[in-house]
Parts: structure tokens; C-alpha cells; sequence
């Protein structure tokens, strides 16, 4: 039995209309079928947050959410977040401050600070390290991240 | 319901799908059929009740640790909350969903059993109201039998009353499983000398999340300042707590932990 | 030291970051190709078990299955291994150990991959497994494989040990034990293999040794190793873990068999399981010492569980014993060190390879001796603390950049401006103590020698292409590459191309480990460089009647005086359209002798020394780091954002196998997912770290650089436990320190 399901989506921006299978996952959707691949795979049970997206302004792994359940969603990936080649600030704060260097976890990363700057503007490093907790790196030690998302966010906040 | 009734057997419930797909990934659950129950109504409401709550099950378990009026009303549930899992893990994760997965770690199940909620059950026969204390029957196992969780109701509880939450964890960030949870409510007189009405609930050592009875009966009508503590916190490690060895920690361990969470809780809310 | 550079010592951003933060970095997994097959491995459930029967004929005739393997379908070479061959590719006659690979599914898509693999049947005769190494080393013990327990055995003998611990006042011994740990990429595993129209192979892969995917997969399909060529993807961390590429040839196989491209990725359960891991250590150590805290004597046995197969084995056991003794001059060592089979997950290279091991079990024992002996911890380790003229435990004296002494001055002041945290009074129920920690390292291969190979070519535009075979994991040493050969050749970084993924293109220079890559290849594309351009240069002299010493290269010209000639010009009158040199950088060393660990085993050493101050829980056992110090010796900054990041990312993963970290193995591997295999988070960053870089050039390293990628991570284990120690007033004698391990100490005081 081949059931699918026929959702809508705004991936981005954009609008989409995909048939998926019951059991596809958004980050397999995302991956697999839509070739966005910047959303990267680490251990498909929720534990490492490389999957990260951003569905309906929230941060999510998109390994534990099915395809079907974003019918009628809004999904932000790392693709979605700059805009004709401009870097987003925390884009650019990750390369300033030695963030990135596998960049294995760094889509996830920054989708997940991103949502917590959005949702909460003045976030400080203790909202900061809470909400970046579900996304492991396992080279930069979390540091130099740390100060490029509290850099990103006074830069955001007009550099307060 | 009448969905359920037509697929029984092969139905699963799909609310934040946290626990649900790494089950299906791990081969434990095959070939379900999928009900989603996020968009029913009335299940993704936090309502003001009298001066307590209504949760709505569908509700995430982030949104209800954020929000302004629980953590008014109910500080202690959404300071248990707020350490359930992971930014990501909590946007999903449901209230309902992590009370009828029964895991005996469930991190919102000790603050809720502290508070003395209450759940409500949906099903072919009708409705019932189930005290949480009543809800968990075994590791992973409920008294749901064919029903939907739709609502957890947390009553009001007395204006002196003040409630603390530890988790312990290996690494002490929010998306571990912990070794031992304890959540402790308790309420003083009016002199703030002897305690009235002690509420400690413990994780992870049984196969339920549980009331530590035996602890809180040493409590009542006791002084505040006193060997009281001492005395509670022991019978919550030797006579209430029934732990496992597993591969977070020994059974031996998370006695040791539950007398001296219980004592610090105690002692922390004495301070107060 | 001063800086006159123009790249070099400038914190450039890294080459890559633009392409990562925007997600348009591939790595392997995000490749996809026309007919690509999804291959999925069945392994072992078994530690030791011999192969009756594999019965793969429902599996072929599955939906959407293509290509169907087992060891007999092998063309080639049927093991593998980064040293010593001694691992299947597939087992055929016997497993040894869970996880072991034992046939391959190729299909149309993953989820018929899966389905498939179930219906395989293995029918396994199950034997008793041998899962613990010292009792695998006991006489009668069962075997493992026919040649006996004992994979390797490497030693140091120096002196005369009864006299030494006869004449030593006081003498401290104990047994220690260091966890298994995983290296946990961020990226699992993944290989892509096609076949080539020619006949020949290509391959991409996530991977830290493309040379070695070509070597093994060449070998396993039974081809010339110039049949196959190798792209390294950009690749999701390796730290050790990605040298061995069985991925690589499983994948491989299936593309051989069904004639189309086969995709094999690893899941992370599939990964924790089967993947191999840092060698576990059971380390009994005696330290001998006189009244003044001289160091006399020093006896270890090393045991290292190397699991099934011996992988890395040989080498980590040899830097573990040739590293034993530290950052020290012990006139009279003897160490005996064994790489031992047992049925669990095999033991290869990890960030450390043997060192933080013998770290922990030395400098646990030199903070008991300062208790004995009534001398601060630095003080005990100034008196002891090689220089440029004593000899390390291979008995080598390195004549040059050997600043312990003075990070171990620094050290002590750090930790007197710790004194007031450690005075405050501490909230009720918590222990505070300051620790150290020190260690030193060899750069590259101790066994045998390392040497780099690099190729550049300037162009007529003044621009660059430089090609090395050291392939950059995210530790940014593309960027050293680049910054080392615009220096050289007076033109922007953003100028130079680095190519070091393709084995068609870049030299083998062996695998990125070993903190060799700054010191082996930055020589190696520095002398390349400086070929290239004194070639130009003597051109160029030669057309303006001068001497070339006289000539500078600035931007794509040749500067005499006040006049300039463009390298375009210069080109196109001499007929070159490009002007390539190759260099090679081979330094003077001499392996350890296989009886006694002596020689002069590398070209240089880098030093480390580390300060924490920790509060243990004393209810709970749960140890929290508030300050934490690492002085780091790294000749001269190339980079120094570059190094901070390496520093902070390697004090973080020590953190780990210190406090929470330990891969257990009952019958198979148990953690099997990261809710169970625990590594850092945000939430375990110090409150403060802090690091202090020492610059004390290298004569022999570019620009005075040398390694220093391990050296971070090799003190961590040992300054926290240190700290904690010293905090509980028990000394701890194995990682990591859980919350019940500490609790289980504390009860014994």
C-alpha cells in the first residue's frame, strides 16, 4: 500500500506543493527530494540538533517531525536566511569569531540562535548557552559560538 | 474517537513525535498508523482555571514553561519544564504526549504529581478524570486504555505554598535523562513554623514517577526547623524510592541522591 | 618575537567559513548521482562467533535490491588496515566482535536497503568472547586470533631501575584507568563510489587520509592504486576516527558488483557500534623520587584494550611509552606498553593516540609525591621540567623551543590569582580546589618517519595554486596552507587555491593526524613556495642584469628598485605559463629502537600545561569547572583565531573523557545513540577558559610554528582530576569522574 500525502508548504518563501510518503521526514524531505542539503544529518534521533529548521518560528529538529506535519507550515533553512548573498548577522558573526570550523553543525547552530534572537532579542548568555544546549559541536568547544551569537545579537539590536 | 475505534490495533497517537519517532526509527513500533491529534481542538489551549490551570495536552512543553501564566501561577511546573529537553525537543514535545509515554524519568511528571493535576481522559465509553498519582501503571505503561489524554488540570493551590524542582542529570543540560528527579511542594502555616501540606514527588526510581508518602506523613505538623528533614529525606531514599541500576547510574546512587535532594529541597524551601 | 609578516600571524578568517555558514559546504552525504545504489551492512550481533552459513537468497530476490556481497564475492584483497592488515573488509569464517561487518545490500532506495537486510540469515556458531584485556593477557586465556593475545608490545629501557628506586626517598604507585572513548564527529560516516568509464573508480568520501581510501579500496577490487582516485568531501570532523575507510570499500563493493554508483552512510547507531575508538588504558605506574623532588625512577605498565583488531594498535602503545614520562627528565625509566586483543569494538587512532593516557597516571602521580614530599605541585614540576638540554624518554634533547618552565611560571601565577575563589567561602557543601596539569608531545609519527610533499604553481596573474595531501577536517589548515604560501609569494590569501581533497592532484603526504600538518606540510609548502619564487626571481634577474637577492615578488610583479615587471610579461617572454616547484620537508629523525624506546623520534615537540579550579558537590559528586588555564606552546601563531579554536575545541573534548565520557562495552557496544554516549554542551563550557599562548620559536618549523592540535586535549583529564583529588582529598584513579563516582570516593574519606 503506497498511500501519500499531498501537503503545502512555504519552504523559504517559497511556496510548494509535494506529495509525500507517511513516513518521510522533513529532514528527509528537505535532504533527499528537495535538494536542500545545507540541513545536515547527524544522528536522526533528536540528540545533536544538526537538523535544525526553524517551522512556524520555532527551532525544531526536523528528524523528529514528519513531512506531513508541516502541511500548512512555514519552514526556514540555513538556504532561507541570507538574502542575495548578504549574510545574515549571525552568518557573519560565525565567520568573524572563528565559529565554524567542520561546519558540520553550523547550519543547526545558527538556525537555533537565530530563533531564540528572534524570540527573544535581548537574550543573554545564560538564555544564550540554554537554548544552544541541544546542538552539539564537537570541535569548537562552544566558545568562540557563544561570543558570535551574543555578538550577532547586539548587532541585531542596532549594536547595543 | 471513532477514527481510533475503526484502526485499532495498529494506531499510535502523534502529538510532538519526540519519543514516538525514535521509537519507529529503533524498529520498537512498526508499521503504525498515525493519528494526528495536534490540531484538535481545545487541546492546544492554556487555560486560566478558578486559580489554577487547564493544559490543554497538545500544548508544548516549551510554550507552557514560557508562559507568563504559569509561571505566575505555577513557578515550579514551568521551572521543570523549562529543563524537559532541548530548545528543539521542547517546541515539539506535548505535556500530554510526555505523560502518556510514562516514561518512570518523565521530567513534567514530578512537579505535576507535586501539584496533585489531574488528567482527563476521552474515550468510546465517555469521559473520566484520572489524579495523575492514578495515571502511570507500570514503565511505559498507563491506565489509557482506547482513550485520549486531552487535558491536565493543575487545582489551585494555597498562597504560601512554594514548590522546587532538581533534575539530575550526568551533564546537567536540559536535554539529559535524568538519574534522579525530585519536585517538592510544600505549604507553611500561617506562622511559617510547621508545615501543613508537604507534596514530594520523585523520578527515575520506580518503575512510575511517584509521591514519596512515607517521606511527606514525616512531615506534617512537624517543625519547619527541625530533624524533620533529616528524618523525610531518609524515608524517601529507603521506604519510597525503588530504584534500578541502568546505564545512567546504580540503584545504590540514586538512593543516595534522592535522600539529598529531598533534604536540600526541604531545607531550601524552609529557608524561604 | 616580532612580526613583520603580512599573513602570517594574522587571524584571517578561515577560506571555508563562507561556504558553511551559508550551508553550501558538500559533504559526502550531499552528493547524489544518476542510478546511485543505498548499501547497507549486516553486522555481527555477536562478540566471537564463527560463520556457519550466510543465506542471502531472499534478500536478492527482494523489490529494489541490485547487488548482493559476502567476503567470498571479495575480488581483491579481503583486509584492511591503516597499518597492520589484520581487519576483514567482510568476515568470512569468524566475527570478532559486535558490530563486525559480514555482508552487503546495494538497492534502489534505503528503505529496500533496510527491508533487505533482514533477510539476510547468518547462522553464527557463538563462542565465549575474551572481553577483558588483562585477562586476556593471563597464560591459558582463550584467543582472540591465532597469534596470540599480545598485539604489539613496545618498551623503554633507560637506566638502572633497583638502584634508582633504591636510592629514591619516596615512592608512589597506583593503578589507573582511562575510559574508551568515541570520537563522535559531528558527521558519521559516508562513502560515494562510482565506476569510471574507463574501468577505474572514483570515490568521495568523508575522510582524513584520501591516499588511504585509494590505497584500500585499490586493494580490496583488486586494482592498480592509479586506477582510483579519491575526492575528499568537506569533511564533518574526523579526530582520528576517519583514517580507517572501511566505508569506503564496502561502498566500493557494491559499485564493483552492480556497475553503478553505491552510497553507503553510517548511521549514528551503526557508527557508536562499529566504528573503532580510543584505546582504553590500565596503566600501573611508580614514581620514584629523592628528598629534593628530583625524579629517579619511573616503572609503568601500559596496558591499551586494542579490541578485535590491531588498527593504529602498534602505534599509539609506541607514543604511549615513548610519551611516559611526560615533560620530565627521568634519568631511569622503564616502560612496557601493550596493545592487547580482546572481543570488544576495535581500538584505533583518536586525538591523543596514547598520550592524555599516560598523562593522567604521571601526573596524578607527581600531585601524590607533592603531598609526600611537603612541595607545591609546580614547584615539584619546575625541578623536574625538561629544558633544551635534557633528554625526554626517548632520550632525544631538543635544543630548541622547549618553554615549559616558563608556562609553568605562568601557571603559578594563575594559580595564585586563583587563591581569593578558593578563600571565599564556598557555599555550603561545596569543595573547591585548583589543580595543574602538563604534558608534552612529539609532532608527527614516533615510529617512523613523517614527511610532507606540497606542489606550487604561480601564475601569471600573481595568483596561486598550491597542492598538499594533508586534507583539512575544520582545524583550518587549508588557510595555513594558504597564508604560508602568500607569504612566500607576496600575493592576497584570498589568491591562493589550496587543493588537498583530490589524490589526483595532491601529493600523499599520509593521513591529517598527529598535530603534523602546521610543522610537516607549512615546511613543505614553504619551501615549495620559496622554490617557485626564487625561480621567478632568478628569471628575472637574469633580464634586468641583477641578483635576484636584490628582486622582491609584490602582486603578481617582480619589484627591482623602483621599477616592476609583471609576472604576465615575465611569463609570456620566457614561454612559461605558470612556473610550479615541488618541495619536500623530511625532518631529521631517528625511530625509537624496538628494545629500549631510544632515538630521536621527532622534529619537534610542543609542551602543554593546564590550570583548573573546580567545585565538587559534596552530596552529589558532581564537579563543575569555574576557571580553567591552558598554556599552549605553538612555536608561532600562523593563525590566531585558528589556534584559539583548536585550543578551545580540544580542552572541551578532554573535559569530556573527564567527566562523562566512556564508551561501555558489554558483549557489544551499549551506548548506541547520543542520549547515552554523552559529550559536551553549551552547558559544560567553564565559566571562564582562558588561553595563554607561549611563543617560543622552533628553529626547524615554518615561521618558528609547530603542532599543538593533540597537545590541547592531552593535559585535560589530569588537570581536572588533579583539581578534584585535591578538592575531595582522595586521589581519583579513573575516568571519567562521574557525579557517583566522586560520590563513591567521598564516602570513603
Amino acid at each position: 500500500m503506497n498511500i501519500t500525502h499531498n501537503i503545502r508548504v512555504i519552504i523559504n518563501g517559497q511556496t510548494r506543493e509535494i506529495s509525500v510518503a507517511p513516513n518521510e521526514t522533513l529532514q528527509d524531505l528537505l535532504r533527499y527530494r528537495l535538494g536542500l542539503v545545507g540541513t545536515k544529518s547527524g544522528c536522526e534521533t533528536g540528540d545533536c540538533g544538526a537538523c535544525t529548521v526553524i517551522v512556524d518560528g520555532k527551532a525544531v529538529n526536523s528528524c523528529l517531525v514528519l513531512a506531513v506535519e508541516s502541511n500548512e507550515s512555514s519552514v526556514t533553512t540555513i538556504e532561507g536566511i541570507s538574502s542575495n548573498g548578504e549574510l545574515h548577522p549571525l552568518q557573519q558573526a560565525f565567520i568573524d569569531h572563528g565559529a565554524v570550523q567542520c561546519g558540520f553543525c553550523t547550519p543547526g547552530m545558527i538556525l537555533a540562535a537565530k530563533s531564540l534572537l528572534d524570540e527573544d532579542p535581548n537574550a543573554n548568555e545564560k538564555d544564550i548557552r540554554l537554548a544552544l544546549a541541544g546542538n552539539l559541536c564537537r570541535c569548537t568547544g562552544y566558545v568562540s559560538i557563544l561570543k558570535a551569537v551574543a555578538a550577532a545579537g547586539k548587532t541585531l539590536r542596532g549594536g547595543k | 474517537m471513532s477514527l481510533m475505534e475503526k484502526l485499532d490495533g495498529g494506531v499510535s497517537l502523534l502529538a510532538g513525535g519526540t519519543d514516538l519517532l525514535v521509537a519507529m526509527k529503533d524498529g520498537r513500533l512498526r508499521h503504525r498508523t498515525l493519528v494526528d491529534i495536534k490540531h484538535i481542538s481545545n487541546l492546544g489551549a492554556i487555560r486560566p482555571e478558578d486559580a489554577g490551570l487547564c493544559l490543554g495536552a497538545a500544548v508544548n512543553t516549551r510554550t507552557i514553561a514560557r508562559s507568563p501564566l504559569v509561571k505566575e501561577r505555577f513557578p515550579l511546573l514551568s521551572q521543570a519544564l523549562a529543563v524537559l529537553g532541548s530548545m528543539q525537543i521542547g517546541n515539539r514535545a506535548t505535556i500530554g504526549g510526555n505523560l502518556a509515554n510514562a516514561s518512570p524519568a518523565a521530567d513534567s511528571a514530578p512537579a505535576l504529581l507535586a501539584l496533585e493535576a489531574s488528567v482527563k481522559l476521552v474515550g468510546p465509553q465517555g469521559e473520566r478524570l484520572v489524579p495523575l498519582e492514578n495515571f502511570f501503571s507500570g514503565p511505559g505503561k498507563t491506565v489509557l486504555e482506547r482513550e485520549l489524554l486531552t487535558e491536565i488540570h493543575v487545582p489551585s493551590a494555597p498562597d504560601q505554598g512554594r514548590g522546587v524542582f532538581y533534575k539530575l542529570g550526568p551533564r546537567g543540560a536540559p536535554e539529559d535523562i535524568c538519574i534522579v528527579s525530585v519536585a517538592v511542594f510544600a505549604v507553611p502555616d500561617a506562622s511559617k513554623r510547621i508545615w501543613t501540606d508537604v507534596r514530594i514527588a520523585l523520578g527515575a526510581v520506580a518503575p512510575t514517577p511517584i509521591r514519596a508518602r512515607n517521606a511527606e506523613k514525616a512531615l506534617l505538623g512537624q517543625l519547619i526547623e527541625g530533624r524533620a528533614v533529616e528524618d523525610a529525606a531518609r524515608l524517601a531514599a529507603e521506604k519510597d524510592a525503588r530504584p534500578i541500576s541502568d546505564i545512567r547510574g546504580s540503584a545504590s546512587y540514586r538512593r543516595a541522591m534522592v535522600k539529598i535532594l529531598v533534604a536540600r529541597a526541604l531545607e531550601q524551601l524552609s529557608e524561604r | 618575537m616580532s612580526n613583520d609578516h603580512k599573513v602570517i600571524g594574522k587571524s584571517i578568517p578561515r577560506l571555508d567559513a563562507r561556504s558553511k555558514v551559508l550551508g553550501e559546504a558538500r559533504y559526502a552525504d550531499d552528493l547524489s548521482l544518476p542510478g546511485m545504489l543505498y548499501v547497507k551492512v549486516v553486522r555481527s550481533p555477536h562478540p566471537n562467533a564463527r560463520i556457519r552459513s550466510i543465506d542471502t537468497s531472499r534478500a536478492r530476490n527482494y523489490p529494489g535490491v541490485v547487488s548482493v556481497l559476502t567476503a567470498q564475492d571479495i575480488p581483491g584483497e579481503k583486509l584492511m588496515g591503516p597499518i597492520i592488515k589484520d581487519q576483514p573488509v567482510l568476515c568470512g569464517e569468524v566475527v570478532g566482535y559486535v558490530g563486525d561487518a559480514v555482508a552487503l545490500v546495494g538497492a534502489e532506495t534505503e528503505q529496500a536497503a533496510e527491508e533487505a537486510l533482514e533477510l539476510i540469515k547468518v547462522d553464527y556458531e557463538i563462542l565465549a568472547p575474551v572481553l577483558d584485556p588483562l585477562k586476556a593477557m593471563e597464560p591459558g586465556a582463550p584467543q582472540v586470533h591465532s597469534g596470540g593475545n599480545i598485539g604489539t608490545h613496545s618498551k623503554v629501557r633507560r637506566g638502572d631501575m633497583e638502584a634508582a628506586f633504591r636510592d629514591a626517598t619516596v615512592v608512589v604507585e597506583k593503578r589507573f584507568f582511562y575510559p574508551r572513548v568515541e570520537h563522535a564527529y559531528m558527521e558519521p560516516e559516508v562513502a560515494v563510489v562510482a565506476p569510471d568509464p574507463g574501468g577505474g573508480f572514483t570515490v568521495w568520501s568523508s575522510t582524513q587520509y584520501a591516499h588511504l581510501d585509494r590505497e584500500e579500496v585499490s586493494r580490496v577490487l583488486g586494482l592498480p592504486q592509479s586506477r582510483v582516485r579519491v575526492h575528499q568531501m568537506m569533511t564533518g570532523g574526523g579526530f582520528g576516527g576517519k583514517i580507517n575507510p572501511h566505508a569506503q570499500c564496502l561502498a566500493a563493493l557494491i559499485a564493483w558488483k552492480a556497475g553503478r554508483p553505491a552510497k553507503l552512510r553510517y548511521s549514528r547507531e551503526e557508527s557508536l557500534i562499529s566504528s573503532y575508538k580510543c584505546h582504553p588504558f590500565v596503566m600501573d605506574m611508580k614514581l620514584g623520587a629523592n628528598r629534593e623532588g628530583k625524579l629517579l625512577a619511573l616503572e609503568a605498565t601500559l596496558v591499551g584494550n586494542t579490541g578485535a583488531y590491531l588498527l593504529q594498535g602498534k602505534a599509539v602503545i609506541t607514543k604511549s611509552a615513548t610519551h611516559v614520562s611526560g615533560p620530565y627528565y627521568i634519568p631511569n625509566i622503564k616502560a612496557d606498553a601493550y596493545a592487547v586483543f580482546t572481543n570488544c569494538v576495535p581500538c584505533g587512532a583518536m586525538r591523543g593516540y596514547g598520550v592524555p593516557q599516560v598523562t593522567f597516571a604521571l601526573e596524578s602521580l607527581m600531585d601524590e609525591l607533592t603531598g609526600r614530599l611537603g612541595l607545591d605541585p609546580i614547584e615539584l614540576r619546575m625541578r623536574n621540567a625538561l629544558d633544551t638540554t635534557l633528554p625526554n624518554a626517548t632520550g632525544q634533547v631538543m635544543g630548541a623551543s622547549v618553554p615549559i618552565k616558563e608556562m609553568l611560571g605562568k601557571a603559578k601565577l594563575t594559580m595564585q590569582s586563583l587563591k581569593p575563589l578558593l578563600q571565599q567561602a564556598p557555599a555550603k557543601g561545596k569543595l573547591r580546589a585548583v589543580g595543574v596539569g602538563c604534558s608534552t608531545r612529539g609532532i608527527g609519527s614516533i615510529r617512523k618517519p613523517s614527511r610532507s610533499t606540497a606542489v606550487v604553481s604561480l601564475h601569471p596573474d600573481g595568483s596561486a595554486t598550491v597542492a598538499c595531501g594533508h586534507v583539512d577536517l575544520g582545524q583550518g589548515s587549508d588557510t595555513m596552507m594558504a597564508q604560508v604560501a602568500a607569504e612566500e609569494l607576496g600575493v592576497d590569501v584570498d589568491r591562493v587555491n589550496v587543493v588537498t581533497n583530490d589524490t589526483a592532484i595532491s601529493p600523499d603526504c599520509e593521513s591529517t593526524s598527529a598535530s603534523r600538518v602546521t610543522y610537516l606540510s607549512g615546511n613543505a609548502v614553504r619551501l615549495a613556495a620559496a622554490k617557485a619564487r626564487q625561480r621567478v626571481l632568478e628569471i628575472a634577474a637574469g633580464d634586468l642584469g641583477c641578483a635576484p637577492e636584490e628582486l622582491r615578488l609584490m602582486n603578481g610583479s617582480v619589484v627591482y628598485r623602483e621599477q616592476g615587471v609583471t609576472l604576465a610579461g615575465l611569463f609570456s617572454k620566457h614561454t612559461f605559463h605558470s612556473v610550479t616547484s615541488v618541495a619536500e620537508f623530511l625532518p631529521d629523525t631517528v625511530p625509537p629502537d624496538p628494545e629500549t624506546g631510544q632515538g630521536r623520534p621527532a622534529g619537534t615537540y610542543n609542551f602543554n600545561v593546564h590550570v583548573a579550579l573546580v567545585e565538587v558537590d559534596e552530596g552529589t559528586g558532581q564537579v563543575r569547572i569555574l576557571r580553567y588555564l591552558a598554556l599552549t606552546d605553538v612555536g608561532h601563531m600562523i593563525n590566531p583565531l585558528i589556534v584559539e579554536g583548536q585550543v578551545h575545541g580540544g580542552m572541551m573534548m578532554g573535559l569530556g573523557s573527564a567527566l562523562m565520557e566512556e564508551v561501555k562495552v558489554e558483549n557489544g557496544v551499549t551506548n548506541t545513540s547520543f542520549a547515552t554516549y554523552l559529550i559536551p554542551t553549551t552547558f559544560d563550557v567553564p565559566q571562564e577558559l582562558l588561553i595563554d599562548v607561549v611563543e617560543d620559536p622552533e628553529p626547524t618549523g615554518p615561521y618558528g610554528a609547530k603542532g599543538f592540535a593533540e597537545g590541547s586535549l592531552d593535559p585535560v583529564g589530569a588537570t581536572i582530576a588533579n583539581a578534584v583529588s585535591k578538592a575531595i582529598g582522595v586521589r581519583v584513579t579513573r575516568l571519567p569522574m562521574t557525579s557517583e563516582r566522586i560520590h563513591e570516593l567521598l564516602s570513603q574519606r
